[in-house]
């Protein structure tokens, strides 16, 4: 469960995010949806940890982040479109990856490099993919850990219609697993049909 | 692994580059040139020449670990810290990182020297009295200065970081020239402290009184790297990684 109370977030004389509380459950998928600037992509920041709150906290199953712990425990995320190393192919990224944390077997890998439908260009390399399987990857490498949390920024940005359902799928058998899954954009229509709540985002405000 | 094995590899390229460097000068130098630096009072033409031999390796491992750190922070290592433990192990990470670099240019270095000098059988002009603490001393000034270049990226772009950091290198060798009696000064432009031919390690006894005792210069070095590294470490926990 992610507890964020009262967040505020200033970047020099702009507040950017402005006394958001809020509790995201367990098991369910939220759409987090406003204008370009709105505060979606901070929020993400704000809840993985990649940013100091101003005010207020995010609490990731008690543990206040920034106090407790640095970062969330069991955390996948796509944020603003960061590429993966261009001179590998995608099972070699995500080895590399895994390596880390070592959670993920070499099984994980490549089943969520099949459920992405990348298993078809073998060992080319990332450099030579397009922005829509640079994309699918992006999300490989934020479900193949199989983690508790997931945030996707604009998860479905480049990729094609039919993309896009096998993404949505992706994420309705994450969601049956546990997950929890945090989806920020401002193209609602895509990730409506899945979310269990919406969220209204604007001038760094829940409305 | 990969990316550290072509990083070993340029070092070794960069260490035979200099080697070759000191055989086409006919300057003074002992059986370990890349330790000497530059002499002084020296007049300017032989400062240049002096300089760019020991420069050269400076330059390259500062050039390696461009971006090392800030880049990290901005792009592809956001991946990499949010599966991490913490924002201080993923520090010491690149600190161990850079150590692994320091050595392997060091161990490049000594071998580039025994090589050449077995296969050329050559007579070094002067001897180094103090070999052990010479390449102790050179390593733990670039580990130095590679710690202002670490602090400096975490508050500012990498290129911005490593050329403040090249430039406070090249001016403290021609700066303190012409201040070789004032001790304090080889202590605040400190990459002089790892040259043989200021610090007296090199058989020219000439400046050994002005520096010292080796052993407080060991010492000073050390104290700097763990000052930087605790600054960075105070900053990388408050950092935030837009």
């Amino acid at each position: 469960m992610i507890e964020v109370h009262d967040l505020s977030k200033k970047l020099k004389k702009n507040k950017v995010l402005q006394n958001i509380t809020y509790t995201f459950e367990k098991g369910r998928i939220y759409g987090l949806v406003g204008k370009n600037g709105s505060g979606k992509t901070m929020l993400l920041r704000a809840i993985a940890g990649l940013i100091i709150p101003t005010e207020g906290s995010v609490t990731i199953n008690e543990k206040v982040l920034h106090k407790d712990i640095s970062f969330p425990p069991s955390i996948g995320i796509i944020i603003e479109n960061l590429q993966l190393l261009p001179q590998f192919d995608a099972e070699t990224n995500l080895k590399i990856l895994a390596a880390i944390k070592k959670t993920a077997s070499l099984e994980d890998i490549q089943h969520a490099i099949m459920r992405l439908a990348l298993d078809q260009f073998g060992t080319l390399k990332v450099r030579k993919y397009s922005l829509g399987m640079k994309q699918r990857l992006n999300i490989a490498q934020a479900i193949f850990e199989k983690p508790d949390i997931i945030l996707l920024d604009e998860p479905t940005n480049a990729i094609d219609e039919k993309g896009v359902e096998r993404v949505l799928d992706i994420l309705k058998e994450e969601r049956e697993r546990g997950a929890t899954i945090i989806i920020a954009t401002h193209n609602k229509d895509d990730v409506f049909p899945i979310c269990d709540e919406v969220i209204q985002i604007s001038n760094g405000r829940l409305i | 692994m990969i990316h550290f094995r072509n990083e070993a590899f340029i070092l070794f390229i960069v260490a035979l580059i200099q080697y070759v460097y000191f055989m086409n000068d006919r300057l003074a130098h002992s059986s370990f040139p890349f330790l000497d630096g530059v002499p002084t009072p020296v007049n300017y033409p032989h400062l240049v020449t002096y300089l760019m031999g020991w420069y050269i390796s400076i330059a390259a491992s500062s050039f390696i670990l461009l971006g090392h750190i800030s880049d990290s922070l901005v792009d592809y290592g956001k991946y990499i810290i949010l599966r991490g433990k913490s924002r201080f192990s993923w520090l010491m990470s690149k600190v161990i990182h850079m150590w692994r670099v320091v050595m392997v240019l060091v161990f490049s270095q000594l071998i580039a020297t025994i090589f050449f000098q077995t296969i050329l059988d050559s007579d070094p002009v002067l001897e180094l009295t103090h070999l052990f603490e010479g390449i102790l001393f050179y390593v733990l000034t670039i580990m130095a200065i590679l710690s202002i270049q670490m602090i400096l990226e975490l508050y500012m772009k990498s290129q911005l970081a490593f050329i403040l950091t090249n430039c406070y290198v090249l001016l403290s060798i021609t700066i303190v020239e012409g201040f070789v009696q004032k001790k304090v000064l080889f202590h605040v432009f400190f990459p002089n402290l790892s040259m043989s031919f200021r610090n007296g390690m090199m058989a020219n006894p000439t400046l050994q009184e002005t520096i010292g005792q080796l052993h407080e210069l060991g010492l000073f070095l050390v104290v700097i790297i763990l000052f930087l590294l605790c600054l960075s470490v105070i900053r990388i926990k408050k950092i935030e990684l837009m």
